[in-house]
């Protein structure tokens, strides 16, 4: 058991994975404001 | 008390700043080397003229202190607090020469707005400027972004002691990614390098897809990504990113600007492929929750205004929320059009935007999500400590690369940033509307250059009075180092300055 837990601690991934996550989020992110910003904007209009 | 700096510590002092000013004359090359590549031999004298001063002015300075010397904390302060305003001098001679400026404080002005990553622009027609000079505000824009005394570090100018610790921190960076500082200043370098790379060929793309013949797309691709990633929204047009008509430019410029937005603290752990801190993290989350608000708060109010269609509510009202929350600076918008189209409601969510921007130790200037995360913290802390019963002690956590405590500490520093932020913004504003502005226009640029936004009403822009460029020169070198490096570095110049006053009881024993 404690092995597994060493190993998981010591796990690494990609650097290009990792920013592909980020650039995943950011774009998500975005998306999620828009939808937010027309869902607001036609209940206002 | 404090102690004073004496000649032997402005000679220190002096040699690194000189290390510095040689190091702004080798980041001029690759602008003047593209001047000749471009044929732009005008501006090729300029460069030739400015590396030249440059250099001189560096390397006499760096002869100030022959033997080696290591920094204290006291000198590194004074060094990061002037760095930033002595690099800008030399900074603006290429664009004080090129004619484009309505005299030299118009240059320094630029000069400041591009290394603080602000982006206002006091230049006389940008779209006939050479583009080796908006490759050249592009690169004092990557310099300041990743921050010069980073830079530095990262090279081994600073040695890797405490003093560089000093260093470091003075220059409102939290946090280290690797164990030595100088490998974390070599990390951010590494990771601005390659955003920067990926992120100008993907801005090619749709530069070449509109008709942008092959050489302008490459640059103007590289400019677009520069000012994106590093917060700072200098393009080579008079109407920002506008002028390209490119929607999915736009998009890129806004996802460029929020990588900037995130703490270089944070790619450590991203880098090796972990997430869970980068989800977690109190910056984000904070980051998420206010800029949701922001948009919704736009749509509402641009519900009275010119734009009514969901088109104009995306490209015109969220983007330009989106550019303040980012600390980008483009604008969709002309001045004009922001202040008569849009409407008072918009213009106020437009200036909230501004005030706080990205996360800390990143490209972003603004009080920064951090700071905010804590305060919003601390209010949660104060309501459970009044419901709590009275022997309990009720404690309140953040998580930033670990969880950590909110101590009273905290939250004073993170108030008092505030604060004083707050009191530069309405500095700012109080002496534009001394100089004749309307209100509405003084308070936005003021809280835009304090904040290294760059968005503007028209306050700020050639014709500005003198005075006016002065004050806003400083609120963006106050905004960029946060106040404390550069309050420290006055007081430390003053005590030198100011005589000792002998005590009363010294003067009867004399």
């Amino acid at each position: 058991m404690k092995a597994v837990f060493q190993r998981r601690a010591q796990k690494k991934g990609s650097p290009v994975v990792g920013m592909l996550v980020v650039l995943a989020s950011i774009c998500a992110f975005l998306a999620f404001l828009a939808l937010v910003t027309v869902v607001v904007h036609f209940i206002v209009m | 008390m404090i102690t004073r700096l004496h000649l032997e510590d402005w000679r220190i002092i002096g040699h690194y700043l000189g290390v510095l000013i040689l190091l702004v004359a080798v980041a001029m090359i690759p602008p003047f080397i593209m001047s000749l590549c471009l044929a732009e031999y005008s501006t090729s004298v300029d460069f030739m003229l400015s590396i030249g001063i440059t250099g001189i002015v560096g390397s006499v300075l760096l002869f100030s202190k022959v033997e080696f010397a290591t920094l204290d904390w006291r000198q590194s302060l004074v060094i990061t607090g002037l760095c930033w305003v002595v690099l800008s001098v030399f900074g603006a001679l290429p664009l004080w020469m090129s004619g484009h400026y309505d005299g030299y404080l118009d240059a320094f002005f630029e000069s400041v707005s591009a290394f603080t990553t602000t982006g206002m622009s006091l230049c006389v027609d940008v779209d006939h400027m050479a583009l080796s000079l908006s490759i050249w505000r592009c690169v004092m824009h990557l310099i300041g972004g990743v921050g010069v005394v980073v830079i530095a570090l990262a090279l081994g100018v600073f040695g890797t002691g405490s003093a560089a610790a000093s260093l470091y921190h003075a220059e409102a960076r939290m946090g280290q990614v690797m164990p030595g500082i100088k490998q974390t200043s070599q990390f951010i370098l590494k990771l601005a390098a390659v955003v920067v790379t990926v992120g100008t060929v993907v801005c090619i793309i749709p530069l070449l897809v509109i008709g942008i013949e092959p050489v302008r797309a490459a640059i103007n691709g590289f400019l677009v990504t520069a000012a994106s990633f590093s917060t700072g929204g200098m393009t080579s047009t008079t109407s920002s990113i506008m002028a390209f008509h490119c929607w999915p430019l736009e998009v890129f410029a806004l996802v460029l600007a929020a990588f900037g937005c995130i703490n270089f603290v944070l790619y450590g752990d991203i880098w090796k492929g972990v997430f869970r801190n980068f989800f977690k993290d109190i910056e984000i989350r904070t980051i998420f929750v206010w800029v949701t608000a922001l948009a919704a708060l736009m749509a509402f109010a641009l519900a009275g205004s010119y734009f009514t269609t969901t088109g104009a509510v995306l490209r015109r009202g969220l983007f330009e929320v989106l550019s303040g929350a980012f600390n980008l600076g483009f604008s969709t918008l002309q001045g004009g059009q922001i202040l008569f189209a849009m409407g008072s409601g918009a213009l106020f969510v437009i200036i909230l935007s501004m005030t706080i921007c990205g996360s800390s130790s990143s490209a972003s200037g603004g009080i920064k999500a951090l700071r905010i995360g804590i305060i919003a913290r601390s209010v949660v802390q104060a309501v459970r400590e009044a419901l709590a019963p009275d022997r309990a002690r009720p404690r309140t956590f953040y998580f930033q690369k670990g969880r950590h405590r909110l101590t009273p500490e905290l939250v004073s520093s993170a108030m008092i940033i505030f604060l004083l932020y707050m009191v530069t913004y309405a500095v700012g504003a109080i002496a534009g509307i001394a100089y004749g502005y309307e209100a509405l226009p003084a308070i936005f640029d003021s809280v835009s250059a304090a904040s290294n936004t760059g968005l503007s009403l028209g306050v700020a822009a050639p014709g500005m009075p003198n005075g006016l460029e002065i004050i806003y020169i400083f609120e963006m070198w106050l905004g960029r180092l946060e106040f404390i490096a550069i309050l420290a570095m006055v007081v430390e110049m003053l005590a030198f300055l100011v005589p000792r006053h002998r005590s009363k009881w010294m003067r009867r024993k004399k």
